[in-house]
């Protein structure tokens, strides 16, 4: 009985070694096959990086016609049907458009050519049609980037996708397009879902090619203050002076956030038809609503919005405070208004626009302009 | 029962159990591989059509601050702070902060930069000691340099976060370089997801990389064994080990990782009794995050490549390993009301207990082992046969181990290495069973015996200039 025990034992030990050794020698080829295989790959694509990239200098820099063409069709035969090399020369046709303002004319055209071989609205639709969700990802940025509007349709269906990466690359590719509606769907994912930071919709809206004033209208018809509010702040830069009346409106808005949005977009504007707007804003509860107020009223520059700064800065918060006494610093070349500050009673108000002066005078090497 | 039978049952008990418990270690160890494994490819795959170069100029990136606490850095600061100010991120700054170094650092950056005193108000939000001055060049905007009595390093780090202007910081150890693209890769992750809390970046070894201007730009084999076995282990433990954490990960390397300031500052700040800062305010921020009922994640991308000089000598290695081992049982010390406490989830049921058990207990258990198995084996407690058995199992569940972290590796940087350097590398996943490991499981039970003198001290490791790590034949 003993003897079978210490037999069975001896073979499980066996049996143990032997597994763990093939499992071993598994595991070395299996570290094998994929070094070789990342190293050939990494080769494969640095060449074909480096070779398209000359490929597509040597053209450009080709001083006649016949010569361009000779190295353009070095380029499309280079290129084939090699799924590697039209990602990469599509990648890089895509750079070269970028600056396509310092390639002349009849190069452009040329390179007319070039997009036809690589036809990379086709190339990136199959891979829409891949199983593979990160090529789908992928391949709906591209098509944005090469502006296949005809594509739209394919790429809404990716915007309910339980994947957040791929519906989010589907959602930035239609903005890219200009299709509205899908910006207005995906908004309103992202209000339902929160994880998704403003700034993703910032992003979103920011890459929209399409009519910008139109789609603040209909944000502010269909969606939330939240999403109003984000939409409002990634136009504000762009100064659409049509949206004027409707960021007027705005600034009596209930949500804090849509009101600072609004008054500091406003602001940007710095319209005259909206001076009292901004005086009235100077009165408000919120120091930030104040602060864009100030903003706006810099900008405005006449002698009631000078007025009501001296009042602003004497504002209970310090950076409204600063904020308008750099303002007088800035728009008061009579200095009327400086004095006045100086001269009164408040010791705040004074020394914030001792500070100002002091900055200006320090920031123009000695001089107050 | 004589005292001599109880020896024998104890030391029978104990050999079963160590054999049994190292077995066991091994099995989990290759359970987190083969998870890790599927989590790095997808993680890989997605980064690609993430794009995230696309956010290189986009204004809607979270600002950073990088915070880099120095101590007695002469040798690589200027360089490196030079380095850092080229990286791919649309609006960051550089708190440099001087940790009263004796050296020539303080005159180093000076002169670097041409740095002046600045006088300003900065909100004290963690209290911190004496801040000599705040120096500030106007030709390096982004630029900010304090010069503060010495603290520690987790002093430095709440001086940089009293000083930074912007939602997230990243700290940054001095002697470290990260890739000009990590910061927009954990950059990215705030981005897409409001419940980031921390993000880490996956820490190498440069020893034989050669780094020219903070870019990688190939991989040479270090000349020395320690380092090449440390690449290995680097490897093993930080893509391995932390990628199948996920949320539970309880560390985010201390020379790279971002964080959401205000997170940190409502958690308390770092704490500055410790030498295992970056395992300690991750563990906190868990615990402050569960027990105020707030949303987060603790992420860990080992795309954002941040490279670090491993030891050269064993002395050195001695002394870093000491300080994580002291770092680790500090901080599990100070949150073990988390253990084994289901208000902490994941977190208290799974991560803290496995760090008490396996890499706190059982680096005593295995050291103890290291003694007594050889012992009983002279004894004739324990069968010969069954010890070569043990011994071949072990040896082959730790270089399955090592090799499937080369394996990782490979599924994250692809092209890194050559095919003949991944091979020469998983010939020392074999030859560090033979007396690396046990030299490290020793210097960190050194760690645990020497707990009171060295809980405070983190001990000198010899640095060398970037450039010269490479040491290539031509030099």
């Amino acid at each position: 009985m003993r003897k079978t025990a210490e037999f069975s034992y001896e073979i499980l030990a066996a049996a143990l070694i032997i597994i763990f050794t093939v499992l071993l020698c598994a595991e070395y080829l299996w570290l094998y096959v994929l070094s070789k295989k990342n190293e050939e790959t990494d080769i494969q694509k640095r060449e074909i990086n480096s070779r398209i990239h000359a490929m597509t200098e040597a053209f450009l820099y080709s001083p006649t016609a016949s010569s361009r063409e000779t190295e353009l069709t070095s380029l499309i035969e280079y290129i084939g049907d090699d799924p590697l090399k039209r990602d990469e020369a599509s990648v890089q046709f895509i750079q070269l458009m970028k600056r396509s303002e310092d390639i002349p004319p009849e190069k452009l055209a040329s390179l007319g050519r070039l997009y036809e071989s690589l036809d990379p609205i086709e190339f990136y639709s199959k891979q829409l049609e891949s199983g593979n969700y990160y090529e789908k990802s992928y391949a709906v940025r591209r098509l944005a980037d090469f502006n296949a509007s005809d594509k739209t349709e394919d790429i809404r269906k990716l915007l309910d996708n339980k994947r957040a990466d791929v519906a989010y690359n589907a959602a930035m590719a239609l903005s890219e397009l200009g299709d509205m509606e899908s910006v207005l769907v995906f908004a309103q994912k992202c209000e339902n879902n929160r994880y998704y930071s403003h700034r993703v919709l910032l992003e979103l809206f920011q890459a929209y090619t399409g009519d910008r004033a139109e789609l603040v209208r209909r944000i502010f018809d269909e969606r939330s203050d939240y999403i109003r509010a984000t939409c409002i702040k990634a136009y504000t830069s762009d100064r659409i002076k049509e949206l004027a009346p409707l960021y007027a409106d705005g600034m009596s808005a209930k949500d804090n956030n849509l009101k600072i949005a609004c008054v500091k977009a406003l602001a940007q504007l710095g319209s005259p038809d909206y001076e009292q707007k901004m005086i009235t804003a100077l009165n408000d509860k919120n120091w930030i609503v104040r602060l864009a107020a100030v903003a706006g009223l810099e900008k405005i520059a006449s002698g009631r919005a000078l007025e009501a700064l001296v009042k602003a800065v004497r504002d209970e918060e310090w950076w409204v405070r600063n904020a308008a006494a750099k303002a007088i610093v800035n728009i008061d070349f009579q200095l009327v208004y400086v004095e006045k500050v100086l001269s009164g009673y408040d010791k705040y108000a004074a020394d914030a626009v001792k500070n100002a002066l002091y900055k200006q005078i320090n920031m123009n090497g000695g001089g107050l302009r | 029962m004589t005292i001599l039978t109880f020896v024998r049952g104890f030391i029978r008990f104990f050999n079963y159990f160590c054999m049994a418990y190292t077995l066991l270690l091994s099995v989990i160890y290759l359970i987190q591989v083969v998870a890790a494994l599927f989590k790095v490819r997808r993680q890989a795959k997605g980064k690609i059509s993430e794009d995230y170069m696309r956010y290189e100029d986009s204004p809607n990136l979270l600002p950073i601050s990088l915070i880099v606490p120095a101590h007695n850095e002469q040798e690589n600061i200027v360089k490196n702070i030079k380095d850092l100010m080229k990286l791919d991120y649309p609006q960051f700054e550089v708190i440099v902060v001087n940790d009263g170094s004796t050296d020539e650092t303080h005159r180093r950056m000076i002169e670097a930069f041409g740095l002046y005193p600045i006088e300003g108000a900065v909100k004290i939000k963690i209290p911190t000691k004496e801040i000599h001055n705040v120096y500030y060049n106007t030709e390096y905007p982004n630029l900010y340099y304090i010069d503060k009595e010495n603290g520690g390093k987790s002093d430095s780090l709440n001086a940089g976060i009293n000083q930074s202007q912007y939602p997230l910081f990243a700290c940054l150890d001095a002697d470290s370089r990260i890739e000009r693209n990590a910061l927009l890769i954990l950059g990215e992750e705030f981005l897409k997801d409001t419940t980031t809390v921390v993000a880490g970046g996956f820490v190498r070894i440069a020893n034989g990389s050669v780094i020219e201007e903070g870019e990688w730009k190939r991989f040479e084999m270090p000349k020395r064994m320690v380092e090449r076995f440390q690449i290995v282990e680097y490897f093993r433990s930080f893509l391995a080990g932390r990628l199948s954490w996920g949320k539970a990960l309880l560390i985010v390397s201390g020379a790279f990782g971002v964080f959401n300031k205000q997170v940190v500052i409502d958690a308390g700040g770092y704490r500055t009794n410790t030498i295992g800062e970056d395992m300690e305010i991750v563990v906190r921020i868990h615990r402050f995050m569960r027990s105020h009922k707030r949303k987060y994640k603790v992420k860990f991308c080992p795309e954002a490549i941040c490279w670090t000089q491993g030891p050269m000598s064993f002395s050195d290695l001695k002394t870093q390993r000491r300080r994580w081992q002291i770092g680790l049982f500090d901080t599990l010390k100070a949150h073990f009301v988390m253990t084994f406490n289901p208000r902490y989830r994941t977190v208290g049921l799974l991560s803290i207990p496995y760090s008490w058990l396996f890499e706190f207990i059982g680096t005593a258990v295995e050291t103890l082992g290291y003694f007594i198995i050889p012992f009983s084996l002279l004894m004739g407690e324990l069968n010969m046969y069954f010890f070569i058995l043990y011994f071949l199992l072990a040896v082959m569940l730790g270089i399955m181990l090592s090799v499937g972290g080369i394996i990782l590796e490979q599924n994250t940087r692809k092209g890194c290495m050559s095919s003949n350097q991944a091979m020469r590398l998983s010939l020392y996943a074999v030859l560090e069973n033979f007396g690396y490991r046990q030299a490290i499981t020793f210097f960190r039970f050194a760690g645990i015996v020497r707990y009171r003198k060295y809980k405070e001290s983190w001990g000198q490791i010899k640095r060398r200039e970037f450039n010269v790590l490479s040491e290539r034949k031509s030099s």
